[in-house]
């Protein structure tokens, strides 16, 4: 299930600089977040959960100058150099764009710091569920990634370290305002939790506007593609939480366990719905997928986001076996652009990718079945 | 026919949605642009969110031709203007919440519908510096650079006492 590493790309990168290695070792390796257990990850995905931190006494990084950022950059390099040895840092300025792409593929960068030019980068943990960008909106962005529904695992995950920044570096506090931040949103314990859901139930039965209503208080964001044609985009939709400068760490996780269980309850009913009175048109889209990820020899990126959709739902409402959530999770990571370039040396036709997607998912697909 | 709102080309066929509280912003996209933007933006949203909180005070403070008590002096630690804040939704450094203390309130009245964190309860966990630790910092700095060194004494006494 898992490629096997290409030896000739890492050697080549890594001889010439060794940061390289850093991003390119990711490329055999597969984040933590992907071995959730399937039932608990079937609708949220993953929960993420970071902090944000800004330096004393230095400007907020969108306000400083390339030397200024630099500055900021190697106090924190230095602070942190101890800490633990499978904890890298990459400089994002010193990289190729395609590696900065893999990271956003492992969503360990945001796309906003990916496309930035100015020095900036990324302290990235050997799982690939934690890693703190650095010079982003703000200072410090640490994040983690765990499957599921699990906001208070991630806070106890990151808090620790969190406190190890605090003890390391001088972060900007106010008795008032909390932590400061570059945007007066983050403003309070500067934490933001967000969810990464796979809601095809309601998507096909129209509830999402519902579930919207429902949750759509204190300036909860739901990000998504909605209504027809939408599924081609794999039916997923981000739910974050809002500013909280009134709200303690607990209240936060509470807040955001309260509508993660909304969530999960409406999109079960909505499944059920479909599963009490499944369509032909329904049954037919999956069994129709199915056959073309067994037999495909070109795959476009977003073909496949809407067939590993397609895939999920037939999974959950038991109409396919043979094939679970986590290896279509990995597939998904798998079928990536950037990381199918990189695992071509680097250079790739639109059509080798494709050829080399179609492969990818043939295999593990074979081995599924339609029984509806 | 509606036209992809990003590379104004190919016809759209897929609508963005992001909703922040109550307020619903729809983009129109084609498929080619809608795999390019990804679901995932949690960082860019809230400032998004600031912005537009930001703009529906300006125009409700407007409707009531209320005088807007919009700081002119720029924050004098980093140079951010209050009015280019409020264009961004982002402020310089620390020092500007202090800088901006009063004019922020009714921002942060809007975007949290509170002014300042809760006062008292669930405090232990963390011990709260008397004075804001930025803000003596850039005082520091300041009279550093003004060579007034007594003061500079001073302030750094009071850091000292605070770590």
């Amino acid at each position: 299930m898992r490629a096997p590493p290409r030896k000739s790309v890492r050697s080549k990168h890594s001889r010439e600089k060794p940061y390289r290695a850093t991003v390119l070792s990711l490329l055999p390796r597969f984040p933590e977040w992907l071995a959730g257990k399937e039932l608990e990850s079937a609708i949220i995905l993953t929960t993420r959960l970071r902090f944000a931190r800004n330096l004393v006494g230095e400007r907020f990084p969108h306000r400083q100058s390339k030397a200024a950022r630099s500055k900021v950059i190697t106090k924190i390099r230095q602070s942190w150099e101890t800490f633990s040895n499978t904890v890298k840092f990459v400089a994002l300025d010193e990289i190729p764009a395609l590696e900065a792409g893999l990271l956003v593929e492992r969503r360990l960068i945001s796309p906003q710091m990916a496309q930035d030019t100015r020095p900036r980068g990324v302290f990235l943990w050997k799982e690939q569920d934690i890693s703190l960008m650095v010079c982003e909106e703000d200072h410090l962005r640490l994040a983690a990634i765990l499957p599921g529904l699990q906001p208070r695992k991630a806070y106890n995950l990151l808090k620790p370290i969190e406190e190890e920044l605090e003890r390391r570096l001088p972060v900007a506090y106010d008795s008032e305002q909390g932590y400061l931040t570059s945007c007066p949103a983050n403003l309070g314990e500067a934490i933001r939790i967000s969810f990464f859901c796979h809601l095809p139930g309601l998507a096909l039965t129209g509830e999402m506007e519902g579930l919207v209503h429902a949750v759509s208080d204190a300036g909860v964001t739901v990000r998504g593609f909605w209504g027809e044609g939408s599924e081609i985009l794999g039916n997923i939709f981000q739910f974050t939480d809002g500013p909280s400068l009134s709200l303690k760490s607990e209240e936060c996780l509470l807040r955001m366990e309260t509508l993660g269980g909304q969530i999960v309850e409406r999109e079960a009913m909505a499944r059920i719905k479909l599963q009490g009175k499944p369509s032909i048109a329904l049954q037919d889209k999956i069994a129709r997928g199915l056959a073309i990820l067994r037999a495909c020899r070109m795959l476009e990126a977003q073909e496949s986001l809407a067939l590993f959709s397609a895939m999920r739902l037939g999974v959950d409402l038991g109409w396919i076996e043979g094939i679970d959530h986590r290896t279509i999770s990995l597939l998904t990571l798998e079928t990536g652009p950037a990381f199918l370039t990189l695992s071509l040396g680097g250079k790739a036709e639109a059509s080798e990718l494709q050829t080399l997607r179609a492969h990818k998912v043939r295999k593990p697909f074979a081995k599924a079945s339609f029984h509806a | 026919m509606r036209m992809c709102e990003r590379c104004n080309e190919r016809p759209a066929s897929v609508e963005f949605v992001q909703i922040i509280g109550n307020v619903r912003r729809q983009t129109y996209l084609c498929r080619d642009c809608a795999l390019e933007h990804t679901v995932e933006g949690p960082i860019e949203t809230l400032r998004a969110f600031a912005q537009q909180v930001l703009q529906q005070w300006l125009a409700a403070a407007q409707k009531q031709e209320e005088p807007l008590a919009i700081p002119e002096v720029p924050c004098r630690e980093c140079g951010t203007t209050f009015q280019k804040f409020l264009e961004s939704g982002l402020l310089g450094c620390p020092v500007c919440y202090t800088e901006f203390h009063d004019a922020l309130k009714p921002v942060l009245r809007r975007l949290h519908g509170v002014t300042r964190v809760k006062v008292g309860e669930g405090e232990k966990e963390r011990e709260q510096p008397a004075i804001n630790r930025a803000e003596l910092q850039a005082e520091l700095h300041r009279a550093l650079a003004d060579e007034n060194y007594e003061l500079a004494a001073k302030i750094r006494d009071k850091l000292k006492q605070i770590e």
